[in-house]
């Protein structure tokens, strides 16, 4: 009975270990955090700007947001472990009534950067 | 004995015993820095609400019309505009106005945007038992176009609207030029206090009002305005204020002048 309570003690300890560890894990691959920026065109004013971080805070995901307006810019901070596909962004940054001129990472994903083409 | 309203914008019923409409203050369906007596190519975000409370002042007239605003799509945004008239001889709810934008046409460029947009609607007059004609609804179509920029403002819009005979009685139709130019003086960052600073120029024509056929020779008028517009804004919360001052006009009713406008709103978006 000792050694079962033992064991188990021991398992636990294992498990909590193991979870804290993936908590802990570097969101990048050089420990920095998980950020997508992406340039957006048409953004001219703060009142305009409300509605894109309206849309893009309600994309899963999204633990922080930063709007840059003279560089027409919105980094979105991911939590761990997230990443959102550029279909999701081009779509949000549109239906703000805006147009997406770049989509870069800053940590290793399955989407590639994105860049419109001239005439699209 | 019917009731005499002087309709503010050369709409001069005397003679005719019927009552004025709203003046043609806000066209109903600005937001964010659209002009505040014109028109503009904005819409709202898919999904979006937005709340416009203005109070309008003119001559001795005031109405205060409460707007709604929602955003179908990126493109096409509708209002509902519940005016109440303040100090009109049979005051209460004015001219309920259902209206809606289509920014049909976008170009865009870094911190810069153009935009084309049709513009169409309708407006309701109220016309209670016993009070003061006031013809049927007014059928509103326009077309607005401007280009938004980190620092400069332009605007231009026209808009027509008919007014439907009712009981006899029609106030006239309208038409509405505008022209506008905005600059921000200080480049702000986001969720910090932003001022748009506007000069508006206005051209507003009403056409003469006929009664069981006859036309009433003392009404309508053509107002030319220019004014100073200033747009503050907070994140979602926008203050406007603005003055339309009449520099030329000719009303068919002898000895009439146009006078100042003045509309203070606060918009707010979410």
């Amino acid at each position: 009975m000792r050694t079962l309570a033992m064991a188990l003690a021991l398992t636990s300890a294992l498990a909590l270990t193991a979870t804290g560890a993936a908590a802990q894990e570097p969101a990048t691959a050089d420990g920095g955090p998980r950020i997508i920026e992406v340039t957006i065109l048409g953004l001219a004013c703060p009142f305009c700007a409300y509605g894109v971080q309206q849309k893009m805070k309600g994309l899963e995901g999204v633990a922080d947001l930063e709007i840059d307006l003279n560089e027409g810019l919105a980094a979105l901070t991911l939590a761990d472990g997230k990443d959102l596909s550029n279909d999701v962004l081009l779509r949000t940054v549109k239906d703000a009534g805006f147009e997406v001129a770049k989509i870069s990472r800053s940590f290793e994903s399955e989407f590639p950067d994105y860049e419109k083409e001239k005439g699209d | 004995m019917l009731m005499v309203g002087a309709g503010v914008a050369g709409l001069s019923a005397q003679g005719l015993g019927v009552g004025s409409t709203v003046f043609p203050g806000s066209a109903g369906i600005q937001l964010r820095h659209e002009p505040i007596f014109g028109v503009g190519p904005h819409t709202t975000w898919r999904g979006g609400w937005g709340l416009e409370i203005e109070v309008e002042r003119h001559g001795s007239e005031t109405v205060v019309p409460v707007e709604v605003m929602y955003g179908v799509t990126e493109k096409l945004t509708v209002t509902v505009t519940l005016p109440w008239e303040a100090s009109s001889a049979d005051g209460g709810l004015g001219e309920v106005g259902l209206r809606a934008k289509w920014r049909f046409a976008t170009r865009f460029a870094p911190g810069l945007s153009d935009a084309v947009a049709l513009i169409g609607g309708i407006t309701i007059p109220r016309n209670p038992a016993g009070g003061a004609l006031k013809g049927g609804p007014g059928i509103m179509a326009g077309l607005a176009a401007g280009r938004e920029s980190r620092r400069w403002y332009y605007f231009a819009g026209a808009r027509g609207t008919l007014r439907v005979r009712r009981d006899g009685y029609d106030p006239g139709d309208r038409l509405a030029l505008n022209l506008a130019w905005g600059v921000r003086p200080r480049l702000t960052a986001f969720e910090v206090p932003d001022l748009v600073i506007l000069v508006e120029g206005n051209y507003r024509a009403v056409g003469r009002s006929t009664l069981a056929g006859e036309v009433d020779g003392a009404t309508g008028s053509r107002v030319l305005t220019f004014g100073p517009a200033v747009l503050y804004s907070i994140r979602n919360i926008m203050f406007k204020g603005g003055l339309d001052i009449p520099i030329w006009d000719r009303f068919n009713e002898a000895g009439k002048d146009a006078s100042t406008m003045v509309i203070g709103a606060l918009e707010i978006h979410w």
